[in-house]
């Protein structure tokens, strides 16, 4: 429905990002994930209009907005943008902020984008006059006036207090069905990604510029990361050293892990990815591993375990004072690169 | 089209120079048959290079002694705690309502009463009043700039064991070297440009003896004296331009608690304000009553004022109103895209009064050789509001530009997504935001064009408006003191009630 | 003794005490009807002519707008501005540049009428310019430093070197341009130029105008100054020590300058503004110069302000205006020496 092919930008002579390919389906919504400075935000704004890309290609809804001789003004290309801070329309009412991108008044359509946001009681206010949840629903409303086809969100849970955050993930789904358009959103959380996105799009560095590695759904995403890169960025983990001693198993300082899919004769020496929750810890006296702390995450602990230069952090459901002895064992079969 | 609009003030930067210009390359006839001095002869006599150095002295000697004055008072308003500490500070502001001229005025009919001291005129005594006009600036200037500061690093400072002096030079300082250095640089060019002053105490410095060759006729020497101005004050103005740029701000410093001011400090405080705000606002206050009290009881008769003071108030509103609307582009361009609209802007406003005024004039003269018309362009005043908005754009300028900086560049973002730009979007999000530091602008600009001397005399007359200024200035000149103390006293009155209602503007500019 | 004045310096030309009062249009009957705005351009401070105009405009019932600047600098606009010119009436602070005018040809002959109320001397000998008002070229003195017999006897003592230090002039003003026109005719070249540079010897102190020299005579900051009679008028006579002295015999010092008007040529209103000059040589006019301004009048049979002492004829210097008009050289001349 609405592709992105081969897109660069620079500014000036330094790469943002290099050869991007995106594409997202009606109804889907896509996170752009990865660290600051990535330039996530600018492939965001390139869609938008407001930054012009290198060379690629931008398609909305089947038609080209951005080619090598096309450049359509970001007003023309029927879409939304949410920003972090809202960026409401200090000098307006709520509903002249969110009938602002309507050429005619429309009070009938405003009083259904207020009520499908739910903030009519707030109709008359003025953006001071409201909190930071009620601004940024105001915003989406704002967004949504014109009835785009793509909405874009730049941060939208950099602002939120945690307990929100899963609220508002809800609320933007629900927007998106009802309205029936898609949604790209901009996080550097991967939580905040993998609780709202279809689809997540990592992006990284190489070379001072970015570039999308991986787009998948976020349970493929979680358990089969294209790269020790993708694997941080997705998740808690570490990783050791192994060697193969025959197929799909390795010496490792945990002992022997059983990893996926390799074979003696391709490579020797691996990394292995090891995800908290594939560890295991058995108190044994006769263990060769000692708690070093013990903290509680909530619902459960973490047992910081150190083996040699490696530190694990192991999920346990209860409490084991520190010192104690005992066995760390691998679950599941582990990825390895 | 913004373009466009934002190119006019460079054009009036540049045109008393196209004057200048025209005149040096190609000088008039003297009408009365006299031979025209060489410019040779003229450059060589020396006389004139003398007149440059005494402008240089007297503006550096000023600005030195205000920025350390200033610059003090700014530095015990910050730190310390007194009794009538705010009241105070904001009296000696009142020193920006005085105009040059009345001020020096004043000052010397009080000197020359103390008959112990030698006759307070030329040099000296132009250095003495020009200190006391730019004081303020210097508080100003500092003041803004310490109130942005953290005091954590004071503080840490001293909970380590420093003295007062060696906190200040290692946490505040580096801080606002900048800062001061440009209120040195600012003051200078005020002192250098002044005409008011200068003229009444009859200094030998360019601004007076340009006017004088004026006044003469004496269009060559004029020139040289103008060109010499320039010399002056361009180089200066292009070291101001290095520290313009406000720096970053922390959004919410932490404010130094004051701590109680005692001893010998103090008495000097109090004296160096009592002497400011007596010397600055009350003393010539007081004098130009007791002008119109003398002139009562001995049964002179007052010229009426009404003409001269609706001539001043309707000067300054068009002459604001111009200005105001001039600035409004270059501002935006220059938050938008580049330094160099603020640069022309600033520059027209660094040139003195006196200069721009003569170049406008020439300007007009070489023009209607070739198009006739010299009479209509006189007197339409269009060359009186042009001076006054080449003077002030400045003014103007800063608060409209720090206001349209503060605007979410997000909002225009929103706005072109929404393709309701630029149209709805000027009218609903920079219009109401700009608005007031509009309406600040304006109200600055009112105050400086009512209180402007040089412009005011030389292109006022012709536009048959009187204004309160060419009152009390040809009144005091031809001895009728009693009538110069009545306009001066209406204008000061309007001056203080406008400085009262910009005085927290002031800080921003 | 201002009529003696007048009886002595009209010789041979009596035409004007022929005509007597009666057959004097009076002031209402000068009233002008429809009238047009006058302009004026006045080399004469508003100061000391701005209320006479708005007199004027009332008695005459016209609209006069004045608009005021130095001589030289409203003469070189009305040569400027040329045949556009919107002036109506030049009015000059002192006789010589009115002559300069004339020479170039740029103003209209007054009507013989007009001519006739003033005085032959204090007009244009062709009829283009009438003097308005007289101010004599005097001494004021510090009374507590100096008694009159310590004074200098000629104005040419001035450069002697016992006077360093103690005078004061006002070498910018136009009075004093005026004056060294009538030296340079009185003197020659040679003998004015030399008098000037010894007076520079003297190390005077430069006054922008004359009235802060008189006020500083008064005050005491100032022994000397040269300046003209009427300043000294403005100061409170309680207690006032300076004085003003005029020099024992003729003398160059002893100098009655004009102020004066005349109607440019080619202006549209010409017979408005004669009734304009005629007000200001009316009596009703002159009281004003005389009793405001505490000048000399320049028709016959005024009376000065009782304050004023009356002129000395017998050592009063004659200058013919046409020598006056030589501005031209007098300009050159102080521009060379740095006095203006």
């Amino acid at each position: 429905m609405h592709n992105i092919t081969q897109l660069s930008h620079s500014f000036g002579a330094t790469a943002t990002f290099q050869n991007v390919d995106l594409s997202i389906e009606q109804g889907e919504i896509v996170s752009l994930l990865g660290q600051s400075g990535c330039g996530k935000s600018t492939l965001l704004r390139c869609i938008a209009g407001l930054e012009t890309p290198k060379n690629g290609e931008i398609t909305i809804q089947n038609n080209v907005v951005f080619s090598s001789k096309i450049n359509v003004q970001p007003g023309k290309r029927n879409l939304g943008l949410v920003f972090q801070d809202y960026a409401l329309f200090p000098a307006l009412t709520v509903r002249r902020n969110v009938g602002f991108g309507l050429k005619r008044i429309d009070e009938k359509r405003i009083d259904e984008l207020l009520d499908l946001v739910g903030i009519t009681e707030c109709a008359d206010r003025f953006p001071h006059q409201l909190s930071g949840g009620q601004q940024q629903r105001v915003s989406l409303a704002r967004s949504l006036a014109p009835k785009p086809q793509l909405l874009l969100l730049d941060e939208p849970f950099s602002n939120i207090d945690a307990h929100r955050k899963l609220e508002l993930g809800q609320e933007i789904r629900r927007i998106v069905e009802h309205q029936k358009i898609s949604a790209v959103f901009v996080t550097h959380d991967q939580v905040d990604a993998f609780s709202l996105a279809d689809r997540v799009a990592v992006m990284t560095q190489h070379n001072g510029s970015g570039t999308i590695v991986q787009i998948e759904s976020p349970h493929v995403l979680y358990n089969n990361p294209i790269s020790p890169e993708v694997a941080r960025l997705t998740g808690a983990c570490t990783f050791i050293d192994g060697t193969l001693t025959e197929d799909s198993i390795v010496e490792t300082c945990l002992g022997k892990i059983a990893i996926q899919g390799a074979s003696v004769s391709d490579k020797r020496n691996v990394k292995v990815l090891i995800r908290p929750e594939n560890l295991c810890f058995n108190a044994n006296v006769s263990g060769n591993v000692v708690i070093g702390m013990s903290c509680c995450t909530g619902p459960g602990f973490q047992l910081i375990v150190d083996v040699g230069p490696t530190r694990f952090r192991i999920p346990h459901p209860t409490y084991i004072p520190k010192g104690t002895r005992g066995t760390i064992e691998v679950l599941a079969p582990c990825l390895s690169y | 089209m913004i373009r466009l609009l934002a190119l006019i003030p460079v054009l009036l930067a540049v045109s008393p120079l196209l004057g200048l210009l025209g005149l040096i390359l190609n000088p008039p006839k003297d009408p009365f048959g006299g031979e025209p001095a060489s410019l040779w002869m003229l450059l060589s006599d020396g006389a004139v290079f003398g007149l440059l150095l005494n402008s240089v002295y007297v503006a550096l000697t000023s600005a030195v002694m205000s920025v350390l004055c200033g610059g003090w008072l700014a530095w015990v308003n910050y730190r310390y705690q007194y009794r009538g500490k705010r009241l105070l500070f904001l009296g000696s502001l009142l020193v920006f309502a005085t105009p040059s001229y009345i001020l020096a005025g004043t000052l010397r009919v009080q000197m020359n009463n103390l008959t112990v001291l030698p006759d307070f005129s030329g040099l000296w005594a132009s250095i003495v009043c020009l200190t006391i006009v730019c004081i303020p600036y210097a508080q100003v200037i500092i003041s803004s700039a310490l109130t942005r500061l953290s005091g954590s690093e004071l503080e840490a400072a001293i909970q380590l064991g420093a003295s007062n002096r060696d906190a200040f030079t290692v946490a505040i300082w580096p801080q606002i070297k900048e800062s001061v250095q440009l209120s040195f640089f600012i003051s200078f060019l005020y002192a250098i440009a002044d005409f008011g002053a200068v003229a009444t105490l009859n200094a030998p410095v360019l601004t007076w003896r340009l006017y004088e060759s004026i006044r003469n006729q004496d269009l060559q020497q004029a020139s040289i004296l103008g060109v010499l101005s320039l010399m002056a004050v361009v180089p200066v103005f292009f070291l101001v331009n290095r520290y313009r740029s406000q720096p970053n701000r922390l959004s919410n410093p932490r404010k130094v608690k004051p701590i109680p001011l005692k001893g010998n400090k103090r008495v000097l405080l109090y004296c160096v304000y009592a002497g400011l705000i007596w010397l600055g606002v009350v003393w010539p206050t007081v004098e130009l009553c007791s002008w119109v009290v003398e002139g009562w009881q001995r049964g002179l008769s007052f010229t009426s004022q009404w003409d001269a003071t609706f001539g001043s108030l309707v000067c300054a509103a068009i002459g604001a109103l111009l200005t105001t609307i001039l600035v409004i582009a270059p501002a935006w361009l220059y938050v938008q895209e580049s330094e160099f609209y603020k640069n022309s802007t600033f520059l027209a406003s660094a040139l003195p009064g006196i200069l721009l005024a003569f170049g406008l004039m020439t300007l007009t003269l070489l023009i209607t050789k070739h198009t006739g018309g010299y009479h209509l362009v006189l007197s339409s005043g269009v060359l009186l509001f042009s001076g006054y908005a080449m003077r002030f754009l400045s003014e103007g300028f800063s608060p409209i530009a720090s206001s349209m900086r503060q605007i979410n560049p997000q909002l225009s973002d929103i706005a072109k997504i929404l393709d309701r730009y630029p149209k709805p979007w000027v009218k609903n999000v920079l219009l109401p935001h700009i608005v007031p530091s509009i309406v600040r602008a304006y109200f600055l600009v009112f105050l400086a064009c009512i209180k402007e001397l040089p412009i005011t005399l030389l292109l006022g007359g012709s536009t048959g408006l009187k204004t309160l200024t060419f009152r009390t200035w040809d009144r005091y000149n031809e001895a009728l003191w009693h009538d110069a103390g009545f306009s001066g006293l209406i204008l000061l009155l309007i001056a203080f009630m406008m400085t009262v209602v910009t005085l927290h503007w002031k800080a921003d500019a | 003794m201002i009529a003696i004045l007048m009886m002595v310096l009209a010789c041979g030309d009596d035409t004007q005490n022929e005509i007597t009062v009666q057959e004097k249009p009076t002031i209402q009957e000068m009233s002008i009807a429809g009238s047009p705005t006058i302009i004026v351009y006045s080399g004469r401070g508003e100061a000391l002519v701005g209320e006479l105009f708005t007199q004027i405009e009332e008695e005459l019932k016209v609209n006069i707008e004045v608009q005021y600047g130095s001589t030289p600098e409203m003469v070189t606009r009305l040569l400027t501005e040329a045949d556009q010119s919107p002036a109506d009436i030049i009015f000059a602070q002192d006789s010589g540049h009115l002559g300069a005018l004339t020479k170039l040809g740029r103003l209209e002959m007054l009507s013989p009428s007009i001519l006739d109320d003033v005085d032959s001397r204090f007009q244009a000998k062709d009829g283009t310019w009438i003097g308005t008002s007289g101010r004599l070229r005097v001494l004021v003195y510090d009374s507590k430093k100096y008694t009159v017999d310590q004074l200098p006897t000629s104005l040419k003592d001035l450069a002697d070197p016992k006077w360093k230090g103690v005078l004061g002039w006002a070498p910018g003003n136009g009075s004093f341009q005026a004056h060294v026109s009538a030296l340079r005719h009185l003197w020659g070249e040679v003998e004015t130029k030399e008098w000037l540079e010894g007076v520079i010897a003297n190390e005077p102190k430069r006054f922008p105008k004359n009235s802060p020299q008189v006020k500083a005579v008064n005050d005491g900051g100032l022994g000397i100054g040269l300046v003209n009679h009427y300043y000294l008028h403005r100061l409170d006579p309680n207690g006032r020590t300076a004085v003003n002295y005029s020099f024992p015999d003729v003398d160059g010092g002893n100098i009655l300058m004009l102020a004066g008007v005349g109607v440019r040529k080619g202006s549209p209103n010409k017979k408005a503004a004669e009734q304009v000059i005629e007000y200001l040589v009316s009596i009703e006019g002159q009281s004003h110069f005389t009793m405001n301004n505490f000048e000399y009048p320049t028709r016959p049979n005024v009376p000065t302000n009782p304050d004023v002492p009356d002129i000395n004829i017998e050592n009063l210097t004659h200058v013919p205006q046409e020598h006056l008009a030589d501005v031209g050289p007098t300009r050159t001349l102080l521009k060379d020496l740095s006095l203006q």
